[in-house]
């Protein structure tokens, strides 16, 4: 979701300030566009992510726990128990940790894709689309490869 | 101040310069001619750095442009002043914003030195009213004007203007033609026009020259340079459709 809301946006900004000469306006000033472009993106997709998926897996276990209610009766007190039981401290921090990661990836892709527009108008729009699919493609690689590191060198 | 030896620049298989080499003195207001699609542009961005020739050296000052590493080389660019030909203002900043960021970015100055500036360079470039505009909300010839003023507050030594008048009423052109004669003579700046602009040329320049199939073919002081023998210079001046400018690319056109 990360890589289709604001990845395609950081590529479709940075991708049309590369196509209007903005980008090469910024370097001929002097001001590295990695530091004042790439920088503050990466560094905002890095601290947001590990926010979002905290707060995601919260709604996660929240509607689980309606769902549950709603199709088979479990009351609330009792599935508390049984996430409790289940949730490891250490899928939590590894959870934390991949979405640094994860955020990060978006973010450079993102940006590659979009300082690296070339062709105008249309140049943007390819640059959109292939920056969200490699990012997703990129993401959910690397999450198999984490889980099966994960799994393989350290089993529960 | 600059100098261009002997510089070869190839994108993909098409040449833009061949042996192209030029020398520009201190405060001197050079005027490139050609062609469009001549290399004209190429040039100003290969001093800039942001280009990197296949062949040749490029100086500014005692830099080697060519063989200077990112770090010192946006030092060096410090010196320099660009004016892209759409102006190439960050749209998503106002006109003050636009003018200060490299005052913001480069510089330790407070927020009331950097906003003195902008306010002097906005002044000088005669929009001062206009600082709280986007740049979507400017006409063609205010966005040259602020894109000027931009490039002036880190009172760059050598400002390098791609086509400043094209596209722009004979009027505001000549008040811009007019803005950068007053900046070279009152701040000792040395500027570098590339244009195919005919009135703007003569007005601006102390020196013009003329690219032709990469290579520099006529250079002298404009009213040496109105009399050139050149045919390819008189053609170009002239206007006319007889003559080595339509015969080459006719040439190059049966040839492939």
């Amino acid at each position: 979701m990360l890589a289709a809301r604001i990845g395609a946006a950081f590529t479709a900004e940075l991708g049309t300030m590369q196509v209007s000469e903005e980008v090469e306006a910024i370097e001929a000033m002097g001001i590295g566009p990695l530091r004042f472009l790439v920088a503050p993106r990466l560094l905002a997709l890095f601290l947001l992510m590990p926010c979002l998926s905290t707060v995601s897996n919260i709604a996660a276990i929240f509607a689980s726990s309606l769902v549950s209610k709603a199709y088979f009766s479990i009351a609330f007190p009792y599935f508390l128990d049984l996430v409790k039981d289940s949730l490891l401290i250490r899928d939590i921090i590894t959870g934390v940790l991949k979405s640094f990661l994860f955020g990060l990836l978006i973010g450079a892709i993102a940006c590659y894709r979009g300082l690296t527009v070339k062709g105008g108008a249309a140049g943007v729009g390819t640059s959109t689309t292939s920056s969200v699919v490699t990012a997703i493609t990129t993401v959910i690689g690397f999450d198999t490869l984490y889980n099966i590191v994960y799994t393989v060198f350290f089993p529960t | 101040m600059v100098e261009l030896r002997d510089v070869g620049m190839q994108f993909e298989d098409k040449k833009v310069l061949d042996g192209f080499s030029l020398k520009v003195e201190p405060q001197e207001r050079l005027v490139i001619m050609g062609q469009t699609g001549s290399g004209k542009s190429t040039i100003l961005r290969l001093i800039l750095g942001t280009l990197r020739p296949n062949s040749g050296s490029i100086f500014f000052k005692r830099f080697e442009i060519t063989r200077l590493r990112r770090r010192k080389l946006q030092q060096v660019r410090r010196h320099m002043g660009m004016v892209y030909q759409y102006s190439a203002l960050l749209s998503s900043r106002n006109v003050r914003d636009n003018v200060a960021l490299p005052l913001e970015e480069l510089t330790d100055k407070s927020r009331s030195e950097i906003d003195k500036i902008v306010d002097e360079k906005l002044d000088l470039v005669g929009m001062k009213d206009t600082e709280d505009l986007l740049p979507e909300e400017l006409s063609g010839g205010m966005k040259k004007r602020i894109a000027v003023a931009r490039s002036l507050v880190l009172e760059p030594e050598l400002i390098l203007l791609d086509e400043p008048s094209a596209g722009l009423d004979p009027v505001i052109a000549s008040v811009i033609d007019e803005l950068i004669i007053s900046l070279t003579e009152k701040s000792k700046v040395t500027s570098i026009t590339v244009t195919h602009e005919m009135d703007s040329a003569f007005r601006i320049a102390t020196r013009m020259a003329m690219l032709y199939q990469g290579k520099v073919i006529e250079e002298a002081e404009p009213e040496k340079f109105k009399q050139s023998k050149n045919p390819v210079v008189a053609q170009f001046l002239s206007g006319s459709t007889k003559g080595p400018i339509l015969e080459g690319s006719q040439d190059a056109i049966t040839k492939k």
